[in-house]
């Protein structure tokens, strides 16, 4: 239990309490939120007949604000007292100081946005009494207060995380970043064609609190708790998805304290995220079926019930085994603080300055970019089985998007390894040349039309994407010069890459 | 008694070795100026022992607690002053102290009697209620100084402490660390101001290229480098003083290496306290009519000087 004594001994809370507390700044802000409730209330007043109506307006802002607040401006908060930290960069003033990695994250989090938390407390508070009206149920107001109460503390959480990251130049960061936002979006991609409605945002996002004060909006309605074959409590869902994201920051915020060379996240706990996420989009996936009959109801449905049959018949086993094994390699592989320090230990003994070579730490080594493509085909695997697409389209599809993946890997090698590294506008007219100007070039030449054909522009993720996106839901024939121009690509960069490495690696034992 | 031990200490950056296998350990109570070119490490050294950077390889031991592996209780009582001013710019000069305080266990009364005391012993109690963002850079410095020794640490890592001082300041903050050594607090200072820092540290570490080249006591060290004591001449008659000194040199067995030429100033180098003198008065009693002498053991500027002069910025 925390207490008062605890906040105020806190160092970081100390410091965002003292910048936010200024009574210029309340002030400010209490005429703002009362103004709002009263126009609110005036507004109804005149348009309203009855003084329950005009008292269910009320509800209905005050439960706005409270969420708008909280959400909202806490949020805004939190990020520019993470941001504040770096860039002072107090930051290494707390890593030096002997408190707690714990005081620390709540200091922060809690210490940037008490004044919202405030807020939030005094309109729970003042919410209570509405409940006799009879539009307006306790037990709802709760379970509403709960979740925003808990998307808060997600949302404060990850915003601290990401100010802490905002000007940051470590290694390997703004790759890991790059990695999540491949391994959230995919999944999530992957399940917005999958469902009439995506239990991963509305859960993640906090859009739940919302069906327990409109419950009979046909938004709210879409809501539901369904995970494989269980339907739970939609609260409970949210819980259930906001965790892994909500644990992952505060490991963040730990780590940038108490490493300040590596990564925010190092890959283990980027893998078990990866796990958690593919255990939910999974057991969407299955829900999506054990609940066909509500959703063909409704919508159109890219699924078939019998080929997902067949798949959770036959293939889910063999496909959840791969996916273990794969992740229990990559771990293997690619866990940083394994070669770390062998290596480091290594170099010292040979008496070599550190050069970086392919399997450094960072997320575009060969062994980890071929490890998570191969994941994220799995992660394809159910829907091409499942979706009205054949096993050719769906592996060419795969074939290509991985391609795109792995050329990028290849080029940031090559860049990090070679003469132009750290020459952004090399980087940037590379890319410009290979994504855009070449295949728009070649297509002009070609006299191609985009939707058609497609060789030249197969070299760029720009056209090909679109291109394997289309093929993948049957849309589209398989072209096999363009599986051949983006395949090429990919190991042209590698080719390129590994040249670079070799030369690293002639240079040191030269030295 | 050891209060900082560091073994085998490797820093890495991307493409260099900022610090090598570098070894020492710092006795309680005692100030130790840190020493080097630019880019010998001594920033990346001190910020591995504050904890906020992390070693390559290498063992720290705080207090007798193990950096990597007992990380709050080594940090207990270190107290970092880097080389700029890290400061929160919108809380006032005291809520900053205060935040700093509560960041190393001092608590209510306590707290507010370290802040105020700190506040008179910078000068800063003027300023008590201004907001840092007004402040000038010296007084910033002077806030984060105040930050640093208000917690009554036992290990100070001073990274150019003075860089925005002015002269008053800088005597202020010299007496304050001569204060907290008598206290019992080591301190590990940086400086590039050579010759302030010999008015006041009993040891130096001397770092170059990443490298340790010498630590000890400044007698220690002297004797490392070579070159005990140095004699400056300016004689009267030029081309006769030098011609009686050559002959002496010559009698007294100094190789002619020892001897430098600065403008009109003839320099003689020795190895032995006693010598430099002994040379004088024979030098004395041959009849040489001299214009300036000055007799003096070498300071930390000249043996760092003579390390590694040529990397100076």
């Amino acid at each position: 239990m925390i207490t008062r004594e605890d906040l105020q001994n806190n160092a970081l809370f100390l410091s965002c309490w003292y910048e936010r507390s200024r009574p210029v700044q309340m002030i400010c802000f209490g005429i703002l939120i009362l103004s709002i409730l009263l126009l609110s209330f005036l507004n109804a007043s005149m348009q309203e007949d009855s003084v329950v109506k005009v008292m269910e307006v009320l509800f209905h802002t005050l439960v706005w604000v409270q969420a708008l607040v909280l959400l909202v401006q806490g949020t805004l908060f939190a990020s520019h007292m993470g941001s504040r930290e770096r860039t002072s960069e107090v930051l290494d003033f707390h890593r030096n100081s002997p408190q707690s990695v714990d005081s620390k994250v709540l200091g922060l989090v809690f210490g940037s946005t008490w004044f919202e938390w405030g807020i939030f407390a005094a309109f729970f508070v003042l919410e209570l009494p509405f409940t006799i009206l009879p539009s307006v149920d306790l037990f709802q107001v709760l379970l509403y207060n709960l979740s925003i109460l808990m998307t808060g503390i997600f949302f404060h959480t990850s915003a601290a995380a990401i100010g802490l990251l905002s000007t940051q130049k470590k290694r390997g960061s703004s790759l890991i970043g790059i990695l999540l936002l491949l391994w959230f979006g995919a999944p999530a991609f992957f399940y917005v064609l999958s469902a009439s409605s995506s239990n991963l945002f509305v859960h993640l996002f906090g859009a739940t609190a919302f069906h327990y004060i409109y419950p009979k909006s046909d938004i709210s309605l879409s809501f539901n708790g369904w995970i494989f074959t269980l339907d739970l409590p939609l609260i409970v869902m949210q819980a259930i998805v906001q965790a892994p994201l909500f644990w992952l920051m505060v490991r963040g915020i730990k780590r940038i304290y108490q490493l300040p060379n590596s990564p925010a996240w190092s890959k283990p706990e980027v893998l078990a995220f990866c796990g958690f996420i593919f255990l939910l989009t999974t057991g969407f996936f299955v829900a999506d079926y054990a609940h066909i009959d509500q959703i063909l109801a409704k919508d159109d449905y890219r699924f078939y019930p019998r080929d997902v049959e067949g798949f959770l018949k036959h293939g889910f086993g063999f496909y959840a085994f791969l996916y273990v094994a794969i992740g229990i390699l990559i771990s293997f592989f690619s866990v940083p603080s394994y070669f770390k320090r062998s290596k480091y230990a290594v170099l010292a003994k040979k008496g070599l300055i550190k050069e970086r070579t392919m399997f450094d730490d960072g997320a575009t080594g060969l062994v980890t970019s071929l490890s998570y493509v191969l994941m994220g085909g799995l992660f394809l695997l159910p829907y091409i089985m499942t979706i009205n697409c054949t096993a050719l389209h769906g592996t060419v599809s795969f074939l290509i998007l991985s391609s795109y993946v792995l050329a990028f890997a290849g080029f940031l090698e090559y860049y990090r390894l070679g003469r132009f590294r750290g020459n952004k506008i090399f980087f940037v007219t590379s890319l410009l040349v290979w994504w855009v100007v070449i295949p728009w070039t070649a297509n002009i030449l070609l006299h191609n039309r985009w939707s058609e054909h497609i060789y030249a522009a197969a070299i760029s993720p720009f056209f090909g994407t679109h291109y394997a996106a289309s093929m993948f839901l049957g849309d589209k024939t398989v072209e096999p010069i363009a599986l051949m121009v983006s395949c090429f690509t990919a190991v042209f960069m590698w080719v390129l890459a590994w040249q670079e490495n070799m030369a690293v690696e002639k240079n040191s034992a030269a030295r | 008694m050891s209060v900082v031990e560091v073994s085998n200490l490797r820093v890495d950056y991307d493409e260099v070795i900022a610090v090598n296998d570098v070894s020492f350990h710092l006795e309680r109570g005692k100030i130790y100026g840190f020493v080097g070119p630019n880019g010998a490490g001594k920033t990346s050294t001190i910020k591995a022992l504050a904890g906020v950077l992390e070693p390559t390889q290498g063992t720290i031991i705080l207090n007798g607690h193990n950096l990597e592996v007992e990380r709050e209780k080594a940090l207990t009582h270190v107290g970092y002053m880097p080389d700029f001013s890290p400061v929160y710019e919108s809380l006032k000069v005291w809520e900053y102290l205060d935040v700093f305080a509560a960041a190393y266990g001092l608590k209510g009364e306590e707290r507010s009697r370290h802040v105020e005391k700190w506040l008179n012993k910078t000068d800063l109690n003027v300023k008590k209620d201004a907001l840092i963002k007004g402040l000038s850079r010296g007084m910033r410095q002077r806030l984060v100084l105040a930050k640093t020794l208000e917690i009554d640490p036992v290990v100070l890592l001073l990274d150019e402490p003075a860089s925005g001082f002015d002269p008053i300041a800088r005597k202020q903050m010299r007496d304050l660390l001569k204060e907290a050594s008598a206290n019992g607090a080591t301190i590990l200072i940086s400086s590039h101001i050579l010759s302030e820092l010999s008015e006041f540290v009993d040891s130096v570490i001397i770092l170059e290229k990443g490298k340790l080249v010498a630590a000890g006591t400044i007698d220690d060290v002297r004797q490392q480098t070579g070159g005990v004591q140095k004699l400056v001449l300016r004689f009267s008659q030029e081309e006769t003083g030098r011609a009686v000194l050559q002959k002496l040199l010559a009698a007294e067995g100094i190789a002619p290496e020892r001897v430098a030429q600065d403008r009109s100033y003839t320099i003689v180098h020795f190895q032995a306290e006693e010598e430099g003198s002994r040379f004088l008065q024979k030098l004395l009693s041959s009849g040489v009519v001299l214009k300036e002498c000055l007799l003096k053991s070498d300071d930390i500027e000249d043996i760092f000087l003579k390390i590694g002069a040529k990397e100076v910025a």
